[in-house]
């Protein structure tokens, strides 16, 4: 109710009963006294109308005022009981109003400098961002997110979502993949989650995509995207790939005659070469055969590291491989006095890769194993289903892997010890080649101490999915 | 097919050497050259079982003269095997498509080279 309408009504409530009062009274005097007596009392009646009503007067302007938001009320205290509690009570809820105001005012005041904040950090990273709610609306980004992905952020904000998604698509190389990619970091809604785009507009771009959920007390909120540009990494990788494939090509030129007039001179005429003089070709012919398995080595690593390497991704029965494997390892197994148990299990595992490629990394575990075995011991290969995936392993009953050594063992060039590197006559990469292998197939490999002692290598990879549909083994596109 | 004369295109004087000598020994004759444009020109004159071309050389590449020696109705029976010292698969697909029978990664195993360049023309795969 408006407070000019309230003030009227009570004012014309106060006149009546003193009206009333008024006439009654005249009613029992005489003509002349009762006229001046009911004039008397009108006046009188007017009068404490007036009087009565000026502290409620004060009241509402004070209440008006308070509408207005000017909150400094300060009534007297002053009349009736009733005068004092009303003109008291508006005093206090002047002053809890203004209270209340300032605490609004610096409340907004600190959602104000909270947003400056939050938008002066995204606006300073060097990284994109896209905020996303629930509903998968975008809710903020920040301009290098446009500039990244090459949009204003006027129209990251504004567009529809599915037409920023197509977009996107024709931005990229392989639009299929973009969206398969982008369902993966929303299907793991609590989970952090990373892949690579490569983008073509004007130029080539390599961006690393991060997300992960934005979570409260409620629930996950939302999702956060962040872009990295990481052009400059993936070209100066391109650079040492291209590198290590010319410097292979430029050596693999002179050890091809060298090998080759190697093998002939030993081959030819060997009956009239002296036993020493056999002896010294036959070091060069051992250590231009380990210098080509060295430079093949590298060259493969720098493959397959740099996705360069062309995967023939198909499903893989791994009975077959590890029986294949196996019996690949016989011949260097019987010359070193060990035994290869293999054993596939009773499910028909399958995965999806690169036989050739995995033949490989199995191999080199074995190959390890027995070289690293003691005589008389058995190397046992084994598959197993787990809930990641299946995972294949190599134990041996060798002297194991010093726990200090566990970290480095898969980065090239890693050995045990020097003196192994005669023993062994392996390049130092195999392991490192096998780790590239398994993580181009989505896996992981490791090393772990065997029960009783020796150790056990293991390598996981994704299932094949139910649906048959074999998973993605190359590196980012 | 019988194959008893090769002619064989290297421009590393070495490896070009060394290749004669291993095929020499394997019973062959051997005619060694420096680059395609010498191998077209002593297809003119007289023809050979097996033409063997290194990838890279100056001039006339090995591609380049396999594609010609495809071209030309009076040499195209004549298998041809590429050498390189490349490993890109590229390159042995593009050899496929010139028209070569094979393809011979270096380094090669210059005992085995004979018997590798026959398995290669005997099972054009």
């Amino acid at each position: 109710m408006r407070p000019d309408r309230l003030s009227c009504r009570v004012t014309l409530a106060l006149v009546a009963p003193a009206t009333l009062v008024g006439l009654a009274a005249g009613w029992t005097r005489q003509p002349l006294l009762m006229t001046g007596a009911a004039v008397a009392l009108a006046l009188a009646g007017v009068w404490v109308v007036r009087v009565a009503s000026r502290p409620l007067v004060a009241a509402t302007a004070a209440a008006e005022q308070l509408a207005t938001g000017n909150f400094t009320v300060a009534l007297p205290v002053t009349g009736s009981c009733e005068e004092r509690a009303l003109a008291d009570a508006l005093n206090r809820l002047g002053a809890a109003t203004a209270r209340r105001d300032e605490q609004l005012v610096g409340a907004l005041e600190d959602a104000a400098t909270q947003r400056d904040r939050f938008y002066s950090i995204i606006e300073a990273s060097s990284d994109g961002l896209l905020l996303y709610d629930r509903d998968r609306r975008l809710v903020a980004t920040n301009l290098r997110c446009g500039e990244l992905l090459g949009f204003s952020v006027n129209e990251l904000l504004t567009s529809h979502v599915t037409a920023l998604q197509e977009a996107m698509e024709q931005r990229c190389d392989q639009p299929e993949l973009y969206r398969e990619r982008l369902e993966q970091h929303f299907a793991r809604s609590d989970q952090p989650h990373q892949d690579h785009l490569v983008l073509r507009d004007r130029r080539r771009r390599v961006l690393r995509r991060y997300s992960r959920p934005v979570i409260n007390q409620r629930g996950i909120q939302g999702r956060v995207f962040t872009y990295t540009d990481v052009t400059a990494e993936s070209d100066l990788d391109r650079m040492k790939s291209e590198f290590v494939s010319t410097a292979s090509h430029e050596l693999r030129t002179p050890l091809t005659s060298v090998h080759g007039a190697l093998q002939l001179a030993l081959s030819g005429s060997a009956a009239h070469l002296a036993e020493e003089d056999r002896e010294l070709l036959e070091i060069s012919l051992a250590n231009t055969e380990r210098l080509v398995r060295l430079v093949n080595d590298l060259l493969d690593l720098s493959k397959i590291e740099s996705g360069r390497m062309p995967f023939v991704v198909q499903p893989v029965a791994i009975n077959a491989l590890i029986e294949e494997a196996a019996r690949g390892m016989q011949g260097l197994a019987a010359t070193r006095d060990t035994r290869i148990v293999a054993s596939a299990g009773a499910a028909n595992l399958v995965v999806s890769g690169d036989r050739d490629h995995l033949l490989r990394v199995i191999t080199n575990l074995l190959s390890n194993a027995v070289k690293y075995s003691p005589p008389g011991t058995e190397v046992r290969l084994g598959a197993r289903p787990t809930s990641e995936g299946i995972e294949i392993s190599v134990e041996d009953q060798g002297p194991g892997v010093p726990i200090d050594h566990v970290d480095r063992l898969f980065r090239p060039f890693s050995r045990v010890g020097a003196q192994e590197r005669q023993t062994t006559g392996g390049t130092g990469l195999g392991l490192a080649i096998s780790r590239a292998i398994v993580e181009q197939h989505g896996g992981r490999i490791w090393v772990e101490r065997a029960v009783p002692h020796g150790c056990r290598f293991a390598f996981l990879l994704p299932a094949l999915t139910p649906a048959g549909a074999p998973a993605e083994a190359g590196r980012a596109a | 097919m019988d194959i008893r004369t090769i002619l064989l295109a290297e421009d590393d004087p070495h490896i070009r050497r060394v290749s004669e000598i291993a095929l020499k020994r394997d019973g062959f004759t051997v005619t060694a050259v420096t680059d395609g444009a010498e191998v077209l020109q002593l297809l003119e004159d007289r023809p050979f079982d097996l033409v063997v071309l290194d990838g890279m050389m100056p001039n006339i590449d090995g591609l380049e003269t396999c594609r010609r020696i495809k071209a030309d109705p009076r040499t195209r029976h004549i298998p041809v095997v590429m050498l390189s010292a490349r490993t890109q698969t590229s390159d042995e697909s593009a050899s496929r498509a010139a028209g070569a029978v094979g393809y011979i990664r270096k380094p090669f195993d210059a005992l085995g080279l004979g018997n590798e360049l026959r398995r290669l023309c005997a099972d054009p795969a």
